[in-house]
């Protein structure tokens, strides 16, 4: 079959040439892919290329070690260093933009700020959280726990390099402890930014995808505390049903899934429930 | 102020992924012989990529994989579905649910045929778009078409803001059939063996749509060239 030419190349109208040239060079946004990367739940797992934040700061994201097919490259007003997360967050943050969030894609290969769980948890972990790698002694503690030899790349960078950037307090007094580094009595609460609330579920995900299902919980009673009213609570629960099942909590599973297929009939992550229903 | 959404609510059903297609291999066929509706069995509307325990070294494989995948047809993807009636604000939305249904099907689809999975993919998900879209236009106000007057305002031609208008009324008022085959030959530069591979159909059917559809877009073209003869007439 011979294909005929192009209309483009044949056309001598101005106004065909104009339109059939718009529909040829549409192109996504600059944030399109890295929205989508991080839709699939590949973003954790690398750096996202620069972002413009609404301010007009640029934000620099830190490769981890284990990301080798992007490339971080910003030019900076202000340069920040981030994590991958934050500057998802930040991505977020500066178009008001919506992501379908599958959280669990990235596996083990996540890169997340876990320092800011220290804060959060006045327990010890149980023994496979704590088991999971060592901790960043002074900032942070006993819960460090996607410190494996994956994660633990970036961590390694950061020796050499600057400091990740400082966490806010949580939010929630009631979830740090006293003796907490960074709190002053009375100090007012600070919401737990988004990038937080990522980083924290980025790093159950990745506890409950090493098979820890018992510090994948502890980690969300942390998040319970620190989050009451997150912005990725629905996201926790389906992770919470997950580890539920995966600690031999079957029925707790199946209830709190039957209450979140009531609650959330027509959300996507209904579906990743109904699978615990048993039906 | 910060927002992130998982899915909206009341489109958060996800689109289909292709039922057809030289893209899958053969023993996933009979999972999506639901046809071309977006209803599926739920349990098909989630992504593998939800598993919570993949293991590592898959994981790994498909997440390289999958990040190829963005990386060689995120234009590409957003095109076709900019091009096949989804709003410029739900693009991102749009390009996101078609490369979650691509990961949820990832190990059936064939090297080499990326491509044509991906296009049946995000031609379903314009789809279910645009159902939503014309839904939302049943209760809301019907708005009045928009003027073009190309003859009295030649300049608006160099205002690709306003082409791209122009192009979005001109092709949302073909038919489904006619405008897919237009924007894959015309814009995407696919040739005619190729369409007809990935949308399932004879080589002959896309011959005969294009020709179809190239009269139809000539014509409106003509017709809103000629609009502001005819108000200047007045």
């Amino acid at each position: 079959m011979t294909d005929m030419r192009r209309l483009l190349e044949e056309t001598e109208s101005d106004a065909e040439r104009a339109l059939l040239q718009a529909g040829r060079s549409y192109r996504s946004s600059r944030e399109t892919r890295s929205k989508t990367l991080a839709a699939l739940g590949l973003a954790g797992s690398s750096a996202i290329v620069a972002v413009t934040a609404a301010s007009g700061t640029a934000v620099s994201a830190t490769a981890s070690a284990s990301a080798s097919a992007m490339t971080a490259s910003t030019s900076v007003a202000t340069s920040v260093t981030s994590t991958a997360v934050g500057s998802l967050a930040a991505l977020a943050g500066a178009s008001g933009a919506k992501i379908l969030v599958a959280l669990s894609l990235a596996g083990v290969g996540t890169a997340v700020p876990l320092g800011y769980w220290a804060l959060h948890h006045r327990a010890e972990p149980p023994a496979l959280v704590r088991r999971a790698g060592p901790s960043r002694a002074a900032e942070a503690p006993p819960a460090s726990v996607a410190s494996n030899a994956v994660v633990s790349g970036p961590a390694a960078d950061q020796g050499d390099g600057p400091e990740p950037a400082p966490l806010p307090p949580p939010a929630d007094d009631r979830a740090a402890s006293p003796s907490g580094p960074r709190l002053r009595a009375g100090a007012r609460p600070v919401p737990v930014s988004l990038s937080q609330e990522l980083a924290a579920l980025d790093a159950v995900r990745a506890t409950l995808a090493r098979g820890n299902a018992e510090g994948a919980l502890f980690l969300l009673e942390g998040y319970d505390r620190s989050c009451p009213r997150g912005k990725l609570a629905i996201e926790a629960e389906i992770l919470r049903i997950d580890a539920l099942a995966k600690n031999g909590q079957a029925r707790d599973a199946r209830r709190r899934a039957e209450q979140f297929v009531k609650q959330h009939p027509t959300s996507v992550l209904a579906v990743r429930a109904r699978t615990y229903l048993g039906d | 102020m910060t927002r992130l959404f998982l899915v909206e609510s009341s489109e958060s059903s996800d689109p289909a992924s292709p039922s057809h297609g030289e893209g899958v291999v053969e023993r996933a066929a009979p999972v999506l012989a639901s046809g071309p509706e977006l209803e599926l069995d739920p349990d098909l509307q989630m992504p593998d990529a939800l598993s919570l325990a993949p293991a590592a070294n898959r994981s790994s494989d498909r997440d390289g994989r999958l990040r190829s995948l963005v990386d060689g047809y995120v234009d590409f993807v957003a095109r076709v579905l900019r091009n096949a009636g989804t709003p410029q604000a739900d693009v991102d939305d749009d390009v996101q649910r078609t490369f979650i249904i691509a990961a949820r099907r990832l190990d059936d689809v064939r090297p080499g045929s990326e491509k044509s999975f991906l296009l049946q993919t995000a031609l379903n998900v314009a789809a279910h778009a645009r159902r939503t879209l014309a839904r939302r236009r049943e209760v809301g106000v019907e708005q009045a078409p928009e003027r073009f007057d190309l003859r009295a305002n030649p300049e608006q031609l160099a205002d690709q803001k306003r082409v791209r208008e122009l192009l979005d009324q001109i092709l949302s008022r073909m038919t489904d059939d006619l405008r897919t085959v237009f924007v894959l030959y015309e814009f995407e530069e696919m040739s005619m063996a190729e369409i007809a591979e990935a949308l399932g159909i004879p080589a002959g059917t896309v011959a005969s749509r294009l020709r179809r559809a190239r009269a139809d877009f000539r014509a409106r073209v003509g017709a809103i060239e000629g609009l502001s003869m005819g108000e200047r007439l007045r």
